[in-house]
């Protein structure tokens, strides 16, 4: 599902980020990506995501090969690829509903079937009760599982979290890490970057481990 | 994890995997997006409600914009309403200058003139000839004048019988070569018609429309600029929320909608108050012009923005609006990257 080949990426500062990255993501796997801060961890989901373009290698994702992949056909990947983020990048003039709802909308999905999902989004993160409120009165796990639902609504063949514990107690975390267990046994293939190495290892899934930008460890491939 | 030559196999099947999957997974959208007319409008309206509800939240700085524009439009949109007045007066049934005076021979009987004039009428040049016998003349130059005494001293009528033509065409190219033809004709004397001041109306006509198309365009790159810097600001004030949406697959076509139909709202206000201007200008003017062109005996009446030219205006603000967001934002919303 989702492949490096020999992927290196170098920012215009002259910093190495990721240095000869080969890495196989099967379809329905759930990794977990460790290392320590600037490891690169960040970059490489944003490759995934297209924020950032590779130097040199290969990047694919289901049937897209990133490095030769048109402007234009960005945004279709990126419907194809959900989202969450440590920092939950939620729009705090509009409701929880409208947040949820912007991936449907940008596809063009019928407005009756975007209530619909929305809804089946946010009683997935038990956040139905929530939808009229504005993002700035929830509590920051709050806001993070309306960053989750806005990455599920779309029912993306891939989910990428980047430290979506990363300001949460320790219920809360496990909470977030068992909802994207359930995803994963959805079908969805789940890759998740965390620092948090006990609540990694206590998941009991593939860890892949960078060490300044280099793969030190790709674990073992679960299907 | 390293891919060898096993795993590379592996991953070009899991691709084609993929891509399948990636097409129906496209193909599950592709159902969901039934009505796709009805979802494009619905899109198009809260789009557009959206941007004028944005409009609405910062009303004095949206109302300058509005004014901004519409006084700008209002400029050349009034000296082109004013120019097609000026144009319909000099080119109107009783425009004195556009006639032309035919001075017949003494010889020539009221008979002999009346034929004459009957004649002109037949020539496709001419819109109407008109004769004025002597005495009728000298009736005329008598109450005009006041100096009935004076005449009334002379033995004899020495006013020439005169057949007065409109032309139909009063180009002065036209009125020069009408008076070159009716020159020649018979019984004529002399053929007088004021050319010069024709040609110099046209002239200025001619000057004014030079004018008016300069200073449209410059008030039109002004209108695009005024726009264009509004527009500019909304995208600054908005870029977190142009990367979320593109973060979450947002076309550059999708993410510019909201900034177009920023810039047909204020193209359109911008035109309605242009077009509330101009009538509004009409309405002071056109007493006072009434009464000057009644002076004048003419039948000319200033008239309002016709309903071409209303639509014009606002049609036009709308269109300068959505040109003006588009020029403005496409670039910029394109290096906006998530």
């Amino acid at each position: 599902m989702i492949i490096f080949e020999n992927v290196y990426k170098r920012f215009p500062n002259g910093h190495v980020a990721l240095e000869n990255i080969n890495l196989h993501l099967a379809r329905g796997e759930m990794a977990f990506l460790t290392g320590h801060s600037g490891a690169g961890k960040s970059t490489l989901l944003k490759l995934i995501m297209l924020m950032e373009r590779p130097n040199g290698g290969q990047v694919k994702v289901g049937g897209y090969r990133l490095s030769q992949l048109h402007r234009k056909q960005v945004p279709a990947l990126r419907r194809s690829v959900g989202a969450v983020f440590q920092d939950h990048q939620l729009l705090f003039d509009r409701s929880v509903y409208d947040n949820v709802a912007i991936p449907l909308l940008v596809a063009g999905f019928d407005y009756n079937d975007i209530g619909r999902r929305v809804r089946a989004a946010l009683d997935m993160v038990g956040l139905l009760n929530y939808e009229k409120l504005n993002p700035e009165c929830l509590s920051s796990g709050e806001q993070q599982r309306v960053g989750i639902a806005r990455a599920l609504v779309g029912r993306p063949a891939v989910l990428l979290a980047d430290e979506p514990t990363g300001n949460l107690d320790p219920e809360l975390s496990a909470d977030i890490m068992q909802r994207f267990e359930h995803f994963n046994q959805a079908g969805m293939t789940v890759l998740i970057a965390s620092h948090n190495l006990g609540l990694v290892q206590r998941m009991g899934h593939r860890v892949i481990t960078l060490e300044k930008g280099r793969l030190i460890s790709a674990g073992e491939c679960v299907q | 994890m390293i891919i060898g030559k096993k795993e590379s196999r592996h991953a070009r099947g899991s691709q084609k995997q993929g891509r399948r999957t990636s097409r129906t997974h496209a193909g599950s959208q592709g159902k969901h997006k039934a009505g796709t007319w009805k979802s494009f409008w619905r899109l198009n309206w809260r789009m557009g409600s959206d941007a004028l509800k944005r409009l609405a939240l910062t009303p004095v700085a949206s109302l300058m914009t509005i004014m901004v524009l519409g006084v700008a439009l209002a400029l050349p949109a009034s000296f082109s309403v004013m120019l097609a007045n000026l144009k319909m007066a000099a080119g109107g049934e009783n425009i004195a200058s556009a006639r032309v005076s035919l001075y017949l021979d003494s010889g020539i009987d009221d008979k002999q003139a009346l034929r004459l004039c009957a004649d002109l009428m037949r020539d496709t040049a001419i819109q109407s000839a008109v004769y004025i016998s002597p005495s009728k003349g000298l009736a005329d130059f008598e109450e005009y004048s006041g100096l009935g005494e004076a005449l009334r001293l002379l033995e004899n009528n020495p006013l020439p019988g005169v057949i007065e033509v409109e032309p139909k065409d009063t180009s002065p190219l036209a009125i020069d070569s009408l008076k070159n033809r009716l020159k020649r004709t018979g019984g004529v004397v002399e053929v007088r018609v004021d050319s010069a001041w024709l040609k110099r109306l046209d002239a200025m006509l001619e000057l004014g429309e030079r004018v008016l198309i300069g200073l449209s365009l410059l008030i039109c790159a002004a209108v695009l600029l005024i726009i264009g810097n509004t527009i500019r600001l909304l995208v600054v004030s908005r870029s977190d929320e142009i990367r979320v949406i593109k973060l979450v697959g947002g076309s550059d076509a999708f993410v510019i909608l909201p900034f177009l139909y920023s810039g047909l709202w204020y193209g359109l206000a911008g035109g309605v108050l242009c077009w509330l201007i101009i009538s509004s200008l009409w309405f002071m003017v056109s007493g006072p012009a009434t009464e000057l062109a009644v002076l004048y005996q003419s039948s000319f009446r200033p008239g309002p923005p016709d309903s071409t030219t209303s639509l014009l205006l606002i049609g036009g603000g709308a269109l300068m609006g959505i040109l003006g967001a588009w020029l403005a934002s496409w670039r910029q919303l394109r290096q906006i990257a998530p």
